[in-house]
């Protein structure tokens, strides 16, 4: 019975890095950077959360957040990444800008929510458990489950069918050529980007009643984010869904059978197994979701 | 329509290209000649943008485009096949030809129009149309590399080594299907390193020497060269004669 528990929990979590995965592994499969403020657009969601919930109901929530963070999340990418990226100074350039953002984003989190840890309330529609046979489990995190694969299924099917994912597609795989063939690159790099920061945002909802809210949330999931990223393989859709399951599982089980750090400790050696015989993770190469 | 005037450009420190001033006529094939690392391919990146020049003007018909950005040019209606076809390998044939097509044609209508024009032109890729364009043959593959140059609506065509590593049947039906582009009133500008096929299709062509214009010649006269063949590509001025001829 704990093992179904512990499988759910694990996938509840891994649905978490998952969303947060998904931003952050396109974003480097178009661009070859990564956005370590990536984790402020969740934490940012998570609080905006708390205050706006309980005014504007959930779905109203989950709209409004993600299309903050998307904005915000679009004019970083103008103001900061860009210009880096049209100088050529992509890799540790767009890394330390974006660490800076960060940590003031961080340290304003804690001027104006304070450093106290909140908890969101979970939505009322949503509250509850569901009794499947012998299993008794919250609603809320099986409706976290079910949100993160509905979306990342909408995801690869956009990213296969749809014109827009196909030239997504061809920058991942060769942006000169792309632009060569007339292809708008910056700007669907920048739309990509907000998409990301926006989806973080959702996650930011999403995990607020889970996991705690607290002014270096930015920080501390990123650690896990990179572990996942890696292991999946950067640039990878289909990578961090299996090693976001994978990771999220590994938490799981860690912090249930051995201890609670044993969670973070599993999770970086798993990724350390892997990349010791696949130097580019589960599912790395050239280009992204396959 | 496309005009380089005292274009320099290189990568890096170094600098590859000297003051190269070049002019493609619409309706011509221009030829761009010479040995292995010359400038030829770096001579079309600076048109393309994808490799700026430092100094000089780049103008196609009547718009300067020197420092304009690849994709901004390519929507002028340049169609690019580049060296090693640089395919999307997993996507399909048809997607490959998408990418360009809604990216530049203007009238999206037309896109069935535009997959029946390449696939007469080229009706091996139309049985290959759902398979990826990485499990294609060598010829195929430059096949599809010239249609995805050609599907935007283009004008001008700049063919980077487009018969590179082909056997000689395929290279015969490349050589044929450029002829027919040409005599729809396409513009073709045309690298090579293989001076018979080039003279072959072209109708005037430049000689690239370490990075500055050495040659500029109609096509039948260097192809009747021996010398300058010699001198700047070395090869055969009898091989030479027996493609550079009126063959049809």
């Amino acid at each position: 019975m704990t093992v179904v528990l512990q499988t759910l929990n694990g996938l509840t979590i891994g649905a978490i890095y998952i969303l947060l995965a998904s931003g952050l592994t396109i974003v480097f499969g178009l661009q070859g950077i990564v956005n370590v403020a990536h984790g402020v657009f969740y934490m940012l969601g998570a609080y905006l959360a708390i205050g706006l919930y309980p005014r504007i109901g959930f779905a109203a929530t989950v709209a409004a957040v993600f299309t903050l963070t998307a904005l915000l999340g679009l004019v970083l990418e103008l103001a900061g990444v860009r210009p880096l990226v049209r100088w050529k100074r992509p890799g540790m350039q767009v890394l330390v800008l974006t660490l800076g953002v960060a940590i003031i984003a961080s340290e304003v989190t804690k001027l104006v929510w304070g450093p106290v840890p909140l908890l969101s309330d979970v939505p009322a529609g949503l509250a509850g458990t569901l009794t499947l046979g012998p299993i008794v489990y919250p609603t809320y995190w099986l409706f976290v489950i079910a949100f993160t694969a509905v979306l990342m299924t909408l995801l690869a099917l956009a990213f296969h069918r749809t014109t827009l994912g196909i030239l997504v597609q061809s920058i991942a795989l060769n942006s000169e050529i792309s632009q060569a063939m007339g292809t708008n690159a910056p700007r669907i790099n920048s739309l990509v980007f907000a998409l990301g920061t926006g989806v973080a945002g959702v996650a930011g909802v999403l995990a607020g009643p889970i996991l705690s809210v607290y002014p270096t949330m930015c920080f501390d999931l990123l650690m896990i984010l990179f572990v996942v990223v890696i292991l999946g393989g950067l640039g990878s859709l289909l990578g961090i869904v299996v090693s976001g399951v994978l990771i999220g599982l590994v938490n799981a089980f860690g912090v249930a059978y051995l201890s609670g750090t044993a969670g973070n400790i599993l999770a970086f050696a798993v990724m350390i197994a892997v990349l010791i015989f696949r130097p580019l993770g589960l599912f790395g190469r050239a280009g992204i979701l396959k | 329509m496309l005009t380089l005037e005292r274009v320099t450009a290189g990568y890096g420190d170094t600098t590859v290209l000297w003051d190269v001033s070049l002019e493609v006529r619409r309706g011509e094939a221009v030829a761009l000649l010479g040995r292995n690392g010359m400038g030829k391919t770096t001579t079309l990146l600076a048109a393309l943008g994808l490799n700026p020049a430092r100094t000089g003007r780049i103008t196609f018909k009547t718009t300067e485009i020197t420092r304009w950005q690849p994709f901004a040019i390519a929507r002028l209606g340049i169609g690019y096949a580049p060296e090693g076809r640089q395919l999307f390998a997993p996507l399909t044939v048809v997607q490959n030809l998408r990418i360009p097509f809604v990216n530049k044609h203007p009238d999206r209508a037309r896109w069935p129009a535009q997959l029946e024009r390449v696939f007469t032109l080229f009706p091996a890729l139309r049985e290959r149309r759902r398979q990826q364009a990485g499990s294609l043959s060598g010829g195929e593959q430059q096949m599809l590399a010239i249609a995805r140059a050609l599907v935007g609506g283009d004008e001008l065509l700049v063919l980077d080594e487009p018969t590179e590593g082909l056997a000689p049947t395929i290279v015969s039906a490349i050589v044929d299907a450029i002829r027919a582009l040409k005599a729809q009133g396409i513009t073709v500008l045309l690298v090579e390193q293989n001076a018979h096929t080039a003279l072959a299709v072209a109708d005037r062509a430049y000689v690239l020497e370490k990075g500055r214009i050495a040659l500029e010649r109609r096509a039948v006269d260097l192809a009747r060269d021996p010398e300058a063949l010699q001198r700047y590509l070395g090869v055969d001025a009898d091989t030479a004669l027996l493609v550079g001829g009126p063959t049809r």
